[in-house]
């Protein structure tokens, strides 16, 4: 049997780190929505939250697909919520971190940490595809469904969105993704490696 | 967790399409009248779905909503007062997806919703994996409070200013349970998954037959007509 194929072990692995992944995307969205500011810095948090998660899923079932599947499933949740460009973004991007994982990709840290990164940025793609490319209609959108005194949240949000705090939000996922996968490289070694759970 | 079926025990793949509805009319509803009437909609077909107690209840939890919200519409305007006002409209605007956590994990057992699946031809390996995460969201937050009490126990407690303090530590504090408890719990899974043939290559089979039946195509005929009358109505 080939051992590089994903085993319905690997695949309910999958499903539960899915949905750690999935909580910990929640929580790092509700912390950072507070204000306009910070929602910009939302995906940031996230690619701290979930480097863990997604290293340990990575390495413990350490073959190929997994991490594709792992953001699908993250992606169709979204989607079921009603952010359908995430869905379509976490799908190719899944596709993208599997080129960067591929031939033994997944024993290595750099590696898992560059799929990290890209699978943070597809998440920021989808939920900001509308923001930036269809921004008349995002707002007229944003405000029509949300209560009549989220305007001035949304269009402040969007002119910050669409300013030098973007570009700092941008830049902030690179650095906590990086840092993410940092702690994460540093929790798998110094717990998980000695518990034999890796 | 309770699962229940519901009355009609209505094919799972009408829930997902059911689901996959409300997330979109909740995106694209903007009169507060059409929001009424989806949420009306929403409780009759939690009757349907899962129990008259939780339709009738979610009704309920939706206009207690409302009227707090015109209660605190005629006080006095107040920092403290419109920051409630917020969180009531947040409340109400989440309200339509409550639901869905509802019908996707309290009125679809596991095994529908890999049965549904399966019939729509998705392959098991996108399958099992979703319907794993499905069943663990709920279950997360009682992990989460275990791993507080035990960290309590120890004399550790998470605060702001900790989280400030020593951002890393206190993550580190977090994470290493956390994750330990995630393997754990899948090793269990699997295993148990393992010992119930989840590996067998053949697709699998249903005690109950999944075709659709009269309740059905009678639900299918409400959720169409009343989703294009919200649209209508939207315009």
């Amino acid at each position: 049997m080939n051992e590089k194929k994903l085993k319905a072990k690997d695949l309910v692995t999958i499903g539960v780190f899915s949905a750690v992944y999935f909580i910990m995307a929640m929580i790092a969205e509700v912390i950072m929505g507070m204000t306009p500011v910070t929602y910009i810095f939302s995906s940031a948090l996230m690619g701290l939250l979930c480097a863990p998660i997604y290293f340990i899923a990575m390495i413990k079932i350490g073959k190929p697909l997994a991490s594709f599947i792992l953001l699908t499933v993250n992606g169709v949740i979204w989607g079921i919520f009603g952010v359908l460009p995430i869905t379509i973004s976490m799908i190719f991007f899944g596709l993208v971190t599997e080129f960067i994982l591929r031939h033994e990709g997944y024993k290595s840290f750099k590696r898992i940490a560059v799929a990290h990164v890209v699978s943070i940025y597809s998440y920021f793609i989808g939920s900001v595809f509308m923001l930036y490319f269809f921004t008349d209609r995002y707002i007229v959108w944003a405000v029509s469904t949300a209560y009549p005194e989220f305007e001035g949240f949304i269009r402040s949000y969007v002119g910050h969105a669409k300013g030098v705090l973007g570009i700092l939000g941008v830049i902030a996922i690179l650095l906590f993704s990086v840092l993410g996968s940092v702690l994460a490289k540093r929790i798998l070694s110094k717990h998980f490696k000695k518990a034999g759970v890796i | 967790m309770f699962v229940s079926e519901g009355m009609y025990r209505i094919d799972p793949r009408l829930k997902l399409v059911y689901i996959v509805m409300i997330s979109i009319m909740t995106m694209i509803i903007e009169s507060d009248f059409v929001y009424f009437l989806h949420i009306l909609s929403i409780s009759l077909s939690l009757v349907v779905l899962y129990n008259r107690k939780s339709g009738v209840g979610y009704f309920a939890v939706y206009i207690f909503y409302r009227c707090f919200l015109l209660l605190i519409n005629s006080l006095p305007e107040m920092t403290f007062i419109l920051f409630l006002e917020f969180l009531i409209y947040i409340l109400i605007k989440l309200h339509a997806f409550i639901a869905i956590g509802i019908i996707a994990t309290r009125s679809m057992t596991t095994t529908d919703l890999i049965n549904g699946f399966q019939k729509i031809g998705l392959p098991k390996s996108f399958i099992l994996p979703f319907a794993v995460t499905q069943r663990f969201i709920p279950t997360f937050a009682r992990e989460l409070s275990h791993i507080r009490d035990s960290m309590k126990m120890r004399g550790i407690t998470l605060s702001v200013v900790g989280i400030f303090k020593a951002p890393l530590k206190t993550l580190e504090y977090i994470f290493v349970p956390l994750l330990m408890r995630s393997v754990k719990i899948s090793d269990e899974l699997s295993a148990s998954a393992v010992v119930r043939g989840i590996e067998n290559p053949e697709n699998r089979t249903s005690m109950h037959d999944l075709k659709f039946r009269r309740q059905d195509y009678l639900y299918f005929i409400f959720i169409v007509l009343t989703n294009l009358g919200f649209i209508i109505l939207n315009k």
